[in-house]
């Protein structure tokens, strides 16, 4: 009955104060999830790891022999006690051809069973020996039925370790040897393993194993002292095991090698003969046909000196045609004029005519005119005559008659005269005209002559013509036929050319032909010899027992998982710490509140215990509730949270979730103590008064003077109420130091999220950016000549380009073997617009001088170098020498390690093989275009675009938001609690103050301000704290977190500190806000209550 | 010419649930300007309920209240801020001082939210702690700190002084001291002081005596012969 009473009291105290209850639980809830759930997350994430590395029976020892090792050792190194199991192993890395056509390398691992079981994750296990599966976490279950080529580029030894050329997926799988994502490096291709993949042991072509993986008879777990105390023994005989079973393979190997050699010995001198006779018969064959070939050369010449003559004359002939045909054109010409002479001629001669038979027709009628005047005369003397006649006589008698005759017979007289003369003219006109006609008759006897003449040259002239046309016909026919033989002889021409030229291509075929077999059996001869050299250099194989802890996974989770402790090492702590405090303060609080109601307990007569049972009861109760959701919330939701952030990088089983008992106890113990101590603490100091004190109201505690208050020209500045908070913060100490305590761990958890963020996501932008600016390196499958550089110098895209050497070495020192990236410079040559060296702080690094390294700040720090060190570099060879350090640059990304060519080449007696080249794009955002231009080049093997690894990384990153968002959480959560617990006191205890500051008719933002002012000026101290609090919690966390791949740039971005700031004081003002309601709520009458 | 103070027929019912309390039942009552008045009632009558409709720290349910004409019984929660801030000045019982601020401050606190306050030094030196501004309330009695409370209200140069049981937590002699102090001040400064008690001796004072029973007023008087305070025997 008493205690039903006592419980419902209880019960119902709680149902009063819910807000009360809650805050304990919350900050116990919280305190005990931080503490239970980082704390559990590195055991869940080893126990998950190591589940599955039991599962999958991962190995404790792996043993590699230079020489590989007899199937007969596995037989007796599993005979020792230590031993579990033995399992022989193949492993080869092997380049093949992507979808995109670059040549990535695999490493092919046998599937060998009792040791590194893989788990089929898609599709079937391999069941002939052509079939593979896959790496899961770079291909898809898509992949399943495609096939892998293997590449052309591969070394023929390397080819030399498969039975096939390629391989059919039947699944993908995933290894317990690769957990991580990154899969190591090789000897081949790029010098990076792209992934994995596993066969059967009869894919490869080995007849011995190349590693054998030792399982202990252990079960310890991983990481564990327990474990490296096991392997310490074993370790030791599992050396000298290694070491009997390879010195027993020597012989044998030596022993091989010699048959070999002289197996090689007599193929190559077979083959020799056998194509020295096939030489000897393409010779022959060769002859004949230059000697045919010659005969025909012969035959042409005559034929063309034919046609040439031929041609001649032809011409010839034309040229005499055209003679002639001038010679006849001068005829004709001088025949024209002939004929022009002829009618002019006959013209003249047909007017002579005309003239003389003109002149005639007058000299005849001029006779007979003359005629007529005779007849007349002879009348007129016969009349005369008459007369004379008839007067005979009478001469005398009549004188004028005889006058007048005598004068007639004078006048006639003188006209016979005249016509005598007449006559004579006519006489000799007519003689003359007969002459005249004598001479046309001779005349036109000349012209017919001429003209017979001339018809006769022009029945010539018409000869010659048709002579001269015939000719011209017959040299046209000629010209015909001398074009068809001549178009005959072309095309015999022609076939001689291609015969020609067909045993030119036939003799440099011969030459190329005979010059390799020269080379061949030089080379073979060299192989020969160097395979003889070999077996009598073949020292005793190098062995090597390398245990987990050079799986790049196993480490890595190591280092993964040790972040998460080094969180769980600080963080928790403080959460408890706050835990206790608001245990301590809330409990206090109650205690005084029911101070009067203990008081008349106690004078009822209770005992003291029974009146604290009560306190412990509802303390304990918000605790126990607080640890229980506290206790498997964060076994869940940490765990959970933080192995889907690693998950990214990991490839392990699904997460087993532990409820660690231990853990459990203590975190009970913890909230316990805090809860039922700080009550008790409270009580105690309550209980230890007299009844009648505690009825009595508890005297309000006594304002005081501040230190501030003696610095007058500060105090007297600050406003009144500014003055009241500031005395309210140092009043209440405990509470000062509550806040200040809480919200710094709040800022401190903001700026250590924060800060994680800034010295992890700036790493890869300074690798890139800042470090290694060029924007693509290009492997070559061999040293890359001059011209393959003038050509990819000679593309538009690119901006720029340099030629160097990269690969791997091992850093030696006698406490650890360090495997970096070698890069080697060409001496004297400027890489300022591809690498640029710096150091931490920031001070460029010269490139190496001669016989100087430069290295990486992460692997100088973790195998203590200093400049001036020397160190002993092993080549995969393991060749030797040393170098002096010159100068240590900050890296991010990997490590490296920069020399030059010349101190490789004095280091080693031979020069590196350059087959790397660095090129900056001239525009960035081509860059992918120019990779695949660059991919198509002749002897590409890969190009690796820096902005596709930056984008990688980035996504990587981006995991890490995750756990920033998760602190802000826990932040904000923290914040929270500690503020509405706070404030919530605040104002019950000062439930009085504040309604008299109302009942004075303080305004609401008055009243509000009065008393949350302090909560902001607290809030901001504590924030302040916390900034501090924050950088070293966050160094502390950095320094725990050791990656070996990337070291981090540990610092805090400003902006970071305002963020977390701002955060900070944007949780107050929300509680703030939230509580402001509260205080409205308080009702004015409290005032004029008593103090109870 | 009406009252300064004027309760109408107020009535105040308390809702806890589905209990419903009567606090006060048609309480009308009038206080003159200048006059030191006294409620007087018994535990439970109603005299606290009233101070705090008086005092506009607590609504009304019925009627109506006036204070210098002004009709409080419609103001909101604003309007009764201000009115708290201006026209009242309250003595608690327990004298509800800062803890954490002197004497001084104190005063100051109250005086610097108001339109014409007091000289904060120089009402204190009125009622008597010249000598004590500097200390803080822990340092003070009893007595001391009703004071520097009485200061506090006058430093808001109030219209009306409303004290709740000023002696209920001092002894007699100091009880008196304090109840002399609030009649000088309605004497000489002309203020109008209401005090609540259920002190009977106290009605001799009185200007007014207004007695309260079972949520009303069953008596109002005006005494038409105050007597001094130090004669009063209680």
């Amino acid at each position: 009955m008493k205690i039903s009473a006592f419980w419902k009291s209880s019960l119902r105290e709680i149902k009063h104060s819910l807000g009360r209850f809650m805050a304990i639980f919350g900050i116990v809830t919280l305190g005990v999830g931080f503490f239970v759930g980082l704390k559990v997350t590195r055991d869940v994430m080893v126990t998950t790891t190591n589940e599955y590395y039991e599962d999958r029976k991962f190995y404790d020892y792996r043993l590699l022999s230079t020489l590989g090792f007899d199937k007969e050792a596995v037989k007796y190194i599993k005979t020792k006690e230590y031993v579990r199991t033995v399992a022989g192993a193949v492993s080869f890395d092997i380049m093949y051809r992507d979808s995109v056509g670059n040549d990535q390398v695999l490493r092919a691992h046998s599937i060998s069973e009792g040791v590194n079981e893989i788990v089929i994750t898609g599709g079937r296990m391999p069941e002939s020996p052509d079939e593979c599966v896959l790496d899961d976490l770079f291909f898809g279950e898509s992949s399943i039925g495609d096939t892998i080529y293997l590449s052309e580029a591969n070394e023929e030894g390397d080819m030399a370790n498969f039975r096939f050329k390629e391989y059919q997926v039947v699944g993908i799988c995933k290894s317990p040897l690769y957990i991580h994502y990154d899969r190591g490096t090789s000897s081949v291709g790029n010098g990076k393993v792209a992934s994995y993949v596993y066969m059967l042991p009869e894919a490869f072509d080995a007849d011995y194993y190349t590693e054998l993986y030792v399982k202990l008879d252990t079960d310890a777990i991983i990481y564990s002292e327990e474990y490296d105390k096991y392997k310490e023994g074993p370790e030791k005989e599992l050396e000298t095991l290694a070491a009997k079973a390879a010195k027993e393979r020597y012989p044998r190997v030596l022993e091989e090698g010699i048959v070999e050699l002289a197996d090689g010995r007599q193929t190559l001198a077979d083959e020799e003969v056998e194509a020295r006779e096939e030489l000897d018969k393409a010779w022959q064959k060769l002859t004949d046909a230059k000697a045919e070939l010659e005969d025909a050369e012969k035959e042409l010449d005559d034929g063309r000196k034919e046609l040439d003559e031929g041609r001649m004359e032809i011409d010839k002939n034309l040229q005499k045609l055209e003679k002639n045909e001038k010679l006849l054109a001068d005829k004709e010409k001088e025949l024209e004029e002939g004929w022009k002479a002829y009618e002019e001629g006959y013209a003249a001669w047909q007017e002579n005519k005309e003239k003389t038979k003109a002149a005639d027709a007058e000299l005849t009628a001029q006779a007979t005119a003359l005629l007529i005047q005779k007849a007349k005369i002879a009348e007129q003397e016969g009349a005369i005559a008459f007369a004379e006649g008839s007067m005979g006589g009478n001469m005398d008698m009549k004188p004028e008659v005889g006058e007048q005759l005598s004068q007639g017979k004078e006048l006639i007289a003188a006209a016979k005269v005249q016509i005598a003369g007449y006559e004579a003219q006519i006489n000799q006109g007519k003689g003359q005209i007969a002459e005249a006609y004598k001479a046309l008759d001779v005349a036109y006897e000349e012209l017919k002559s001429a003209r017979n003449q001339l018809r006769e040259g022009e029945k010539a002239l018409e000869n010659g013509k048709k002579e001269i046309e015939e000719g011209r016909k017959e040299l046209e026919d000629a010209k015909v036929e001398l074009e068809e033989a001549e178009i005959t002889w072309q095309e015999g021409q022609d076939e001689y050319e291609k015969g020609l030229k067909e045993y030119e291509e036939g003799l440099q075929k011969y030459e190329d032909g005979k010059a390799e077999f020269e080379e061949e059996i030089a080379d073979a001869k060299n192989k020969l010899l160097e395979a003889e050299a070999d077996l009598a250099a073949l020292k005793p194989p190098d062995v090597y027992v390398l245990g987990r802890n050079t799986n790049t996974g196993y480490v890595c989770f190591e280092n993964d998982s040790a972040i998460i402790t080094g969180i769980a090492n600080v963080l928790p702590f403080f959460f408890f710490l706050v835990a206790a405090l608001v245990c301590v303060t809330t409990m206090n609080r109650m205690v005084e509140e029911q101070r009067t109601q203990i008081g008349v307990l106690k004078a009822l007569g209770y005992s003291r215990f029974r009146i604290m049972s009560k306190y412990f009861l509802y303390a304990g109760l918000a605790a126990v509730a607080g640890c229980a959701v506290g206790y498997f919330g964060g076994s869940y939701v940490f765990p959970a949270v933080i192995w889907f952030a690693y998950g990214i990088m990991y490839r392990i089983d699904s997460m087993v979730y532990i409820l660690d008992p231990g853990l459990g106890v203590a975190a009970l113990a913890g909230a316990l103590a805090a809860s039922l101590g700080s009550t008790w603490w409270t009580c105690r100091s309550e209980l230890a008064q007299v009844a009648a004190q505690l009825i009595r109201p508890k005297a309000p505690q006594a304002g005081k003077r501040i230190f501030l208050e003696y610095l007058p020209v500060i105090w007297n500045r600050l406003g009144f109420l500014k003055k009241v908070s500031i005395r309210n913060i140092f009043r209440y100490k405990k509470r000062l130091f509550m806040m200040v305590t809480g919200i710094s761990g709040c800022t401190a958890l903001l700026v250590t999220g924060y800060g994680v963020k800034d010295s992890i996501a700036n790493v890869v932008n300074q690798q890139y950016q800042e470090i290694h600016v060029y924007d693509i390196s290009v492997d070559y499958k061999e040293e890359v000549k001059g011209e393959q550089l003038e050509d990819i110098a000679a593309l538009p895209d690119v901006d720029s380009s340099v030629l160097l050497s990269q690969g791997s070495i091992e850093i030696v020192t006698d406490e650890a073997v360090k495997t970096v990236n070698l890069v080697i410079f060409n001496q004297g040559e400027e890489y300022d617009d591809f690498v640029k060296l710096h150091t931490a702080d920031g001070n460029p690094v010269e490139y190496p001088a001669h016989g100087e390294a430069v290295i990486s700040d992460k692997v100088a720090g973790k195998l203590g170098l200093s400049v001036g060190s020397e160190i002993r570099l092993r080549t995969e060879d393991m060749d030797e020498f040393t170098v002096r350090i010159g100068a240590i640059h900050q890296n991010f990304v990997n490590n490296f390690l920069y020399i030059t060519d010349s101190t490789y080449e004095e280091g080693l007696d031979r020069a590196p093989e350059k087959k790397t080249v660095y090129i900056n794009a001239a525009n960035e955002d081509r860059v992918y275009e120019l990779a695949a231009q660059l991919m198509n080049r002749d002897g590409v093997l890969a190009v690796t675009v820096n902005r596709d690894t930056m984008e990688m990384l980035d996504n990587m990153m981006e995991s890490l938001d995750l756990i920033v968002i998760f602190l802000i959480a826990c932040a904000a959560g923290l914040a929270f609690i500690v503020l509405y617990n706070l404030t919530n006191i605040n104002i019950m205890e000062r439930i009085r103050e504040i309604a008299t500051i109302k009942v004075l008719g303080f305004y609401k933002n008055e009243t509000r301000s009065y008393v949350f002012r302090e909560n902001l000026m607290l809030s901001f101290m504590g924030a302040l704290a916390g900034l501090v609090l924050g950088k070293w919690f966050h160094s502390f966390v950095m320094a725990q977190v050791n990656i070996d791949l990337v070291s981090f740039d540990v610092h805090i971005e400003p902006v970071s500190y305002v963020y977390s700031l701002l955060w900070t004081l944007g949780f107050a003002l929300f509680v703030g806000l939230v509580m402001g309601k509260k205080l409205e709520d308080i009702s004015m009458t409290e005032s004029l209550k008593s103090v109870d | 010419m009406s009252a300064f103070v004027r309760f109408e027929q107020v009535g105040k019912i308390y809702k806890t649930g589905e209990v419903e309390i009567q606090a006060l039942n048609d309480v009308n009552f009038e206080v003159e300007k200048g006059e030191f008045c006294v409620i007087v009632g018994a535990s439970g009558a109603g005299k606290t309920t009233i101070l705090n409709i008086l005092g506009g720290m607590d609504g009304l349910s019925f009627g109506k209240v006036y204070l210098d004409g002004e009709e409080i019984s419609a103001y909101n929660t604003k309007q009764l801020t201000a009115y708290r801030r201006h026209d009242i000045g309250f003595v608690f019982q327990f004298y509800n001082l800062v803890p954490n601020l002197t004497a001084r401050e104190n005063v100051e606190l109250a005086a610097q939210i108001c339109k014409e306050p007091l000289n904060a030094v120089q009402v204190l030196s009125e009622v008597g702690l010249a000598e004590r501004i500097a200390n803080f309330p822990a340092q003070l009695s009893g007595g001391e700190q009703q004071r520097v409370a009485i200061a506090r209200a006058l430093a808001k140069n109030p219209k009306l002084l409303l004290c709740d049981e000023p002696t209920g937590a001092l002894d007699f002699h100091t009880g008196r001291a304090v109840l002399k102090l609030l009649q000088d001040t309605c004497r000489q400064k002309g203020k109008t002081v209401i005090v609540i008690t259920h002190n009977q001796a106290l009605t001799a004072m009185a200007d007014r005596v207004i007695t309260v029973k079972n949520g009303t007023v069953a008596d109002m008087r005006v005494n038409e012969h105050p007597v001094d305070v130090e004669t009063i025997d209680w």
